[in-house]
């Protein structure tokens, strides 16, 4: 992004400043001390000096600041042309010669700047053709026509024409009367060009270009208003209104072109919005497409990202044919480490702002390399969420199995030996001492199975699987051995794994507050919004609990984060304990 | 209240369903031990509907958890029964009592209708006493359910007024068992009893009612929503 780097100073342009300097000064001497003086102060004497300063400045600042556009080394050029022609007080004949020749020859600069603008580089070889011919008209008609025009025949007091061939006035009319004539269709084919160039440029060049059109209508109109003048004998040209007309435009036209550069630049500003906005979090490539191209004012802007095995696709993620560049359109490639991997495909007249679709492509590259970094983040994020809930449903399961082992099982057995104990107790009805060691063998067995039964329903309480949460949680406050406020939520059923988290949650809650909250009375909330599954526990007990080694909430702290949930605890000394569960519910 | 009053043809008839054979035969036993009339034995929700079918019982032995899936096919199955045999009791018994599966197995009509822990298969006469209730009509909630419901700790409530006599009784209604029944246990007369009923009634805000089924629900209700 070198065209982004600040410009460093260049001899041409130190060079053509101090030249334009140098020859004000020596035209500020020539005016003081001319022995055709002394010159009145006046917009006449005075005006060129501002001029010529308009363009020597706006070419400083248009070339500071955009370095790589040439247009303001030609408004430098031009204010030196400016200079040079108005150096005709100084009587030495060298430069009085040069100020003879030169003429009107500056227009032609700024003609040449309207088709060149902004780069300051002419699009194609007919605009080379168009652009030489006008040089060559400004060159005959300031130069050649001058070669045959005698100073000392217009005034004897005047220096000598260093470059006179020989008087021949005739001569100079004529060739005036051709570049004059010449004019025309040349200004026409400028039109032509210019209304060209405004058609086709992209949104962001407009009204940059809009601007410096202003100061070629306000040149142009000069031209044509002086020589429309001119040619109608009228003295008005000479008045001092003219004067101050004619100056202010002139001093107008460099002003208009360093306001266009500028407006160009301030689009590149616009840049900096965009790698803010590209930097900030985006979910879906689209929106990076949709970025770029309402950035390079080019709604019709793809983007399309190489495979690594070279094949391409858009960001739609379909199947495409490798970018190239067909009519209208031209294709930028992003490369990283001299490997492809993106193209932007844009409309074709963006080549007039190069350092702006190197900004963008630049800024582009970093956004998708980021976009990578994160989406292989996120695979992985994904895969290593995908394990942990794995791992979750697996311990359920696991529960699950257990109580069922134990329910078909232990339980079963137990219950079948009561069962045995009975009969055999009926059987033996009559024999008094082995009923009693019997009774007392069902009931140390009635109390196994009480404990076994609780044990089994802490693992998994079949209820949750058979009716769902609120089912559940009810018949644990049920069992609460504090008064217990429900609030539950619809019952619709969500997967297994979120019910038993939610349930174990609850479950947790209760069993904390019964041991260490020394509280009155729970309110359990469950609520389900937006796909959310919100669950409150709330005691009015001492405070102080906190999630932290040895406290069962730890454990539940994981299963909930497991699943993309929260858990959060607040616990203040004497203030109570509100559990707050927060779990997604798809 | 006797076999003989409430059969017609001597002995109550009975379907076995429970997926344990052991446990199957054990129930079989006890229910034979003290004249009942076992007519089927069946290991799976399908096999107890067509039993049903085939036999008319007066009561169904039910294990809540069976084949094919082992959930609740004891419970659906009931259902089923009350709907195409309104006549025949049915007694389901479960590993763990849920309050919810108690109020949907009497919330239409607690007549017949017994819901009981495993466990009590072991409590001898308890246990097939409440088998014969249910077979006659009656109703036969497990205690634990009434002990959890009366034992919740609540915020200022009327049952904490009851004396420790009239929760006794409350309890006893709760499980379905008649004022006599009640009064039998309590080794009370039955006159007691219902000045008792009366009383707790009045106190709670309950409509009286003569039916010992439609007690049974309007106490649970009152038990579970308070």
């Amino acid at each position: 992004m070198t065209s982004l780097s600040q410009a460093t100073y260049h001899p041409l342009h130190i060079g053509l400043t101090g030249l334009g300097g140098g020859i004000l000064i020596a035209t500020a001497i020539g005016l003081a001390t001319s022995n055709r003086g002394p010159f009145p102060v006046s917009v006449i004497t005075v005006g060129p000096f501002f001029v010529t300063s308009a363009y020597l400045v706006a070419g400083w600042v248009g070339w500071k600041r955009r370095p790589d556009s040439r247009i303001g080394l030609m408004l430098l050029i031009a204010g030196v042309l400016y200079a040079a022609e108005n150096m005709a007080p100084i009587d030495w004949a060298p430069l009085f010669t040069i100020s003879w020749l030169t003429g009107n020859f500056y227009e032609n600069v700024v003609g040449h700047m309207l088709l060149a603008f902004p780069s300051g580089r002419l699009r194609n070889q007919g605009e080379r053709l168009l652009v030489i011919a006008f040089y060559a008209t400004g060159v005959a008609g300031s130069v050649i026509a001058q070669m045959f025009e005698n100073p000392k025949s217009v005034a004897a007091i005047l220096p000598r024409n260093l470059a006179l061939i020989t008087s021949a006035p005739h001569i100079g009319d004529a060739i005036n009367l051709v570049t004059e004539i010449a004019a025309v269709p040349l200004t026409a084919a400028f039109v032509v060009v210019m209304v060209h160039h405004w058609r086709d440029a992209a949104s962001t060049t407009r009204r940059a270009l809009a601007t410096v059109y202003w100061a070629g209508a306000v040149a142009g109109g000069l031209i044509v208003i002086r020589n429309v003048l001119d040619s109608l004998g009228t003295s008005f040209t000479s008045s001092m209104t003219w004067a101050w007309l004619y100056t202010v435009a002139s001093i107008a036209v460099p002003i208009f072109f360093l306001l266009g550069l500028l407006r160009l630049q301030m689009t590149r500003a616009a840049l900096g919005d965009l790698v803010i906005e590209l930097g900030r979090d985006r979910d879906v490539q689209e929106s990076l497409r949709d970025a770029l191209a309402r950035r390079l004012g080019d709604p019709t802007l793809q983007l399309s990202y190489q495979l690594p095995d070279g094949s391409w696709i858009d960001d739609a993620g379909e199947p495409i044919a490798p970018p190239h560049d067909v009519v209208g359109r031209m294709v930028r490639t992003l490369e990283s480490d001299g490997a492809r991997f993106a193209a932007l495909t844009m409309d074709e007249r963006l080549r007039e702002v190069p350092e702006v679709v190197d900004a963008v492509a630049a800024v582009a590259g970093l956004a998708i390399a980021n976009d990578r970094l994160r989406a292989e983040v996120r695979l992985q994020l994904a895969e290593v969420e995908a394990s942990r809930r794995r791992i979750v449903g697996a311990a359920d399961a696991a529960r699950r199995k257990v109580e069922r082992d134990l329910h078909d099982g232990a339980q079963q057995r137990l219950v079948s030996l009561a069962l045995g104990l009975q009969l055999l107790q009926d059987h033996l009805a009559h024999a008094e001492d082995v009923e009693g060691e019997i009774q007392t063998l069902q009931g140390e067995l009635r109390d196994a199975l009480a404990e076994l039964r609780e044990l089994a329903r802490g693992l998994h309480p079949t209820i949750l699987t058979e009716e769902g949460l609120v089912a559940a949680i009810e018949s644990l406050a049920e069992r609460s051995n504090l008064p217990v406020t429900l609030s539950l939520s619809d019952e619709d059923r969500l997967p297994l794994t979120i019910e038993a988290t939610a349930y174990f949650v609850v479950a947790e809650a209760l069993t904390n507050v019964t041991k260490y909250a020394q509280a009155s009375k729970i309110s359990i909330e469950v609520s389900r919004n937006n796909g959310i599954l919100a669950i409150h526990v709330t005691d009015d007990g001492v405070g102080g609990a906190r999630i932290g080694a040895g406290s069962g909430l730890t454990g539940l702290l994981d299963r909930v984060a497991a699943l993309g949930g929260s858990l959060r605890v607040d616990s203040p000394v004497e203030g109570g304990t509100r559990i707050h569960a927060k779990l997604p519910t798809t | 209240m006797s076999a003989s009053e409430s059969t017609r043809s001597g002995a109550i008839r009975v379907v076995v369903a429970e997926d344990s054979a052991l446990f199957r035969e054990g129930i079989a036993r006890i229910l034979e031990g003290v004249g009942f009339d076992v007519v089927a034995e069946v290991g799976d929700r399908d096999a107890l509907v067509a039993a049903v079918t085939t036999h008319e019982p007066d009561v169904v032995v039910t294990d809540i958890r069976m084949p094919p899936t082992g959930t609740t096919e004891g419970l659906d199955a009931a259902m089923t029964i009350r709907e195409t045999h309104p006549e025949t009791g049915v007694m389901v018994l479960s590993q763990y009592v849920e309050t919810r599966h108690a109020i949907r197995l009497i919330e239409n009509d607690a007549r017949g209708i017994g819901y009981l822990l495993k466990d009590r298969v072991a409590d001898g006469k308890e246990f097939t006493e409440a088998v014969r209730r249910v077979a006659t009509g009656g109703t036969a909630i497990d205690p634990e359910i009434v002990e959890r419901l009366l034992g919740r700790n609540r915020e200022e409530h009327e049952l904490d007024r009851l004396s420790q006599r009239e929760r006794e009784i409350l309890a006893g209604m709760a499980e379905g068992r008649s004022n006599q029944a009640i009064a039998d246990r309590l080794f009370l007369s039955a006159r007691t009893v219902e000045t008792h009923v009366g009383s707790i009634f009045t106190r709670l805000g309950l409509e009286p009612t003569p039916d010992d089924h439609r007690r049974v629900l309007a106490v649970l209700a009152y038990l579970r929503s308070g």
